[in-house]
């Protein structure tokens, strides 16, 4: 039996201007539970704004949106992964990790049991004393990651997580969370503009393309979990990194590929 | 020579250059003027021959400098809450925050002597109404000036709106609180000096330096006059250290104002 989508979209579309042409949508996409879905497109094709509305953050302007059933923003098992790392630089590493738990009023016996989990899963127990200006870049991201992951989410949203980051922390922190996901079973929407870093870690790509944002591919990517050092220079996985980009570039706005 | 001596050694050359330069300044004057400043010989002599009563009168200036400080910085703190809390608020209430700061002291004195009579009181209400504005405006600002990335994680965490100002702006807002509270600081001993001098107490022991001032003045004490005023740099200063150091326990570890002590 087919598991029901977890993440359901049916013609959703988000207008931010009511005169104005749709920036999303209308969109249609069903995620199944336990897929690890990434989200490639062009600047401006309404990436980000997917998530967002997946979030609840922002209201969608038609159709209809649900997430395990339920309306988006109202879940207390959904996590957002945001591109910067938005530690609050006043508490330390360990209570940026509670912060989201204690907002939502957990126990603090609850917290700390959370809060030492994800610090272990992102292997970084003996910084939970350290203020974020005292970690790198890296490490800064993965805290964040932590407070996303104390959540013990069911849904995980990851709006470029790893934009900023050098090529090889990002590659590190990828297998990271692909390790993480073999321990905690979430669904992921992973938005990101870097083709290898989609086909490495995902199940399953979307490419959206813009004016408005619709998908304009959905591609499975059909290489055994678990993935390592070796996935990347196995021939399956270069041959689906040069398909997805060509795929991207002819989605890509024509003034963008002549360039 | 060790490096820990080599920096300490700019600011006590400075000092002794001020000290050379005002002994000399007045020696510049022509005999007939020199009255109007005093050497340093003389300047000692006054804090010597005034002394208690100085020591007095700051000790006066110095609570009500205090009070109205603490005042002004707790109603602000409460003040700030409340205009961050809603633009409309804000709109309509900032013309009479801006208002009581321009009210002249000169006005008020009168009306304080009526209401409150001379004393402690008054000299504390003159000192808040000087330092609140500049408190309330950058705490306020502070409250406001939260990253947007911060307040969406808020939101995703469906923060409700006291989580959001106790655990987000409230902390956020700490940095420009001390900014005001520095202004405060450097305001408050001049405030009650000023208070003191329009609607101090005159009654023998319990008058500030603004009355000593005053009466130094009548009296052509001049070295008097001067040492009044070192006395009230003093205080000033005295209550900026002290607003330093608590900025310094509140931010050290985490503001960028303060460099790394151990990463």
């Amino acid at each position: 039996m087919i598991p029901p989508p977890l993440i359901h979209c049916q013609a959703l579309a988000k207008r931010f201007d009511p005169a104005g042409p749709a920036v999303l949508g209308p969109l249609d996409l069903a995620v199944a539970p336990g897929e690890f879905v990434s989200v490639l497109g062009p600047s401006g094709c309404g990436k980000s704004t997917l998530l967002r509305l997946i979030s609840g953050l922002l209201a969608p302007t038609s159709g209809a949106l649900t997430i395990a059933g339920r309306p988006p923003g109202t879940l207390d098992d959904l996590a957002y992964v945001f591109q910067d790392a938005t530690l609050l630089p006043w508490l330390r590493v360990e209570a940026n990790v509670e912060t989201l738990l204690r907002l939502r009023r957990v126990p603090a016996t609850e917290r700390a049991r959370r809060r030492d989990a994800a610090l272990g899963l992102v292997r970084l127990t003996e910084k939970a004393r350290a203020y974020p200006r005292q970690l790198s870049g890296g490490q800064r991201m993965r805290v964040s990651l932590a407070r996303a992951l104390a959540l013990e989410p069911r849904v995980l949203l990851l709006d470029e997580p790893f934009g900023a980051l050098d090529e090889m922390t990002r590659d590190h922190l990828g297998e990271e969370l692909l390790a993480i996901r073999a321990r905690q079973a979430w669904t992921a929407l992973f938005v990101t503009h870097s083709v290898a870093e989609a086909v490495f870690l995902s199940s399953r790509i979307l490419i959206l393309a813009p004016h408005p944002g619709r998908i304009a591919h959905d591609l499975a990517v059909e290489l055994p979990y678990p993935r390592n050092q070796e996935t990347r220079r196995a021939p399956d996985y270069l041959r689906l990194v040069a398909e997805v980009s060509a795929r991207l570039r002819a989605v890509e706005p024509a003034e963008a590929s002549a360039a | 020579m060790s490096p820990r001596l080599l920096r300490r050694l700019p600011p006590l050359v400075l000092a002794g250059l001020f000290l050379a330069g005002w002994q000399g300044l007045h020696h510049a004057l022509p005999p007939g003027r020199r009255f109007l400043f005093p050497s340093l010989p003389q300047l000692a002599e006054a804090f010597q021959v005034h002394g208690p009563a100085l020591l007095g009168a700051a000790g006066h200036t110095a609570l009500a400098s205090l009070g109205g400080f603490a005042l002004a910085a707790l109603v602000a703190a409460g003040a700030s809450l409340l205009l961050a809390s809603s633009t409309l608020v804000r709109q309509a209430l900032y013309p009479y925050l801006m208002g009581l700061q321009m009210v002249p002291v000169i006005i008020v004195a009168p009306i304080l002597i009526l209401w409150v009579g001379p004393g402690a009181p008054s000299v504390i209400i003159v000192t808040f109404l000087i330092t609140f504005f500049p408190l309330v405006v950058n705490t306020t600002q502070g409250l406001l000036s939260v990253e947007q990335a911060h307040l969406d994680l808020f939101r995703m965490g469906r923060a409700a709106r006291w989580q959001e100002l106790l655990l987000l702006r409230a902390p956020a807002a700490l940095p420009y609180f001390f900014t005001g509270l520095r202004i405060a600081a450097i305001l408050a001993p001049i405030g009650a000096l000023t208070a003191d001098y329009l609607v101090g107490s005159t009654s023998g022991g319990r008058s500030g330096l603004g009355i000593t001032a005053l009466l130094f003045s009548a009296r052509n004490e001049i070295p008097g006059l001067y040492a009044t005023a070192v006395v009230g740099c003093a205080l000033g200063f005295a209550l900026v250290s002290i607003v330093s150091g608590l900025a310094w326990l509140a931010l050290h570890r985490w503001h960028d104002s303060y460099t790394p002590s151990d990463s």
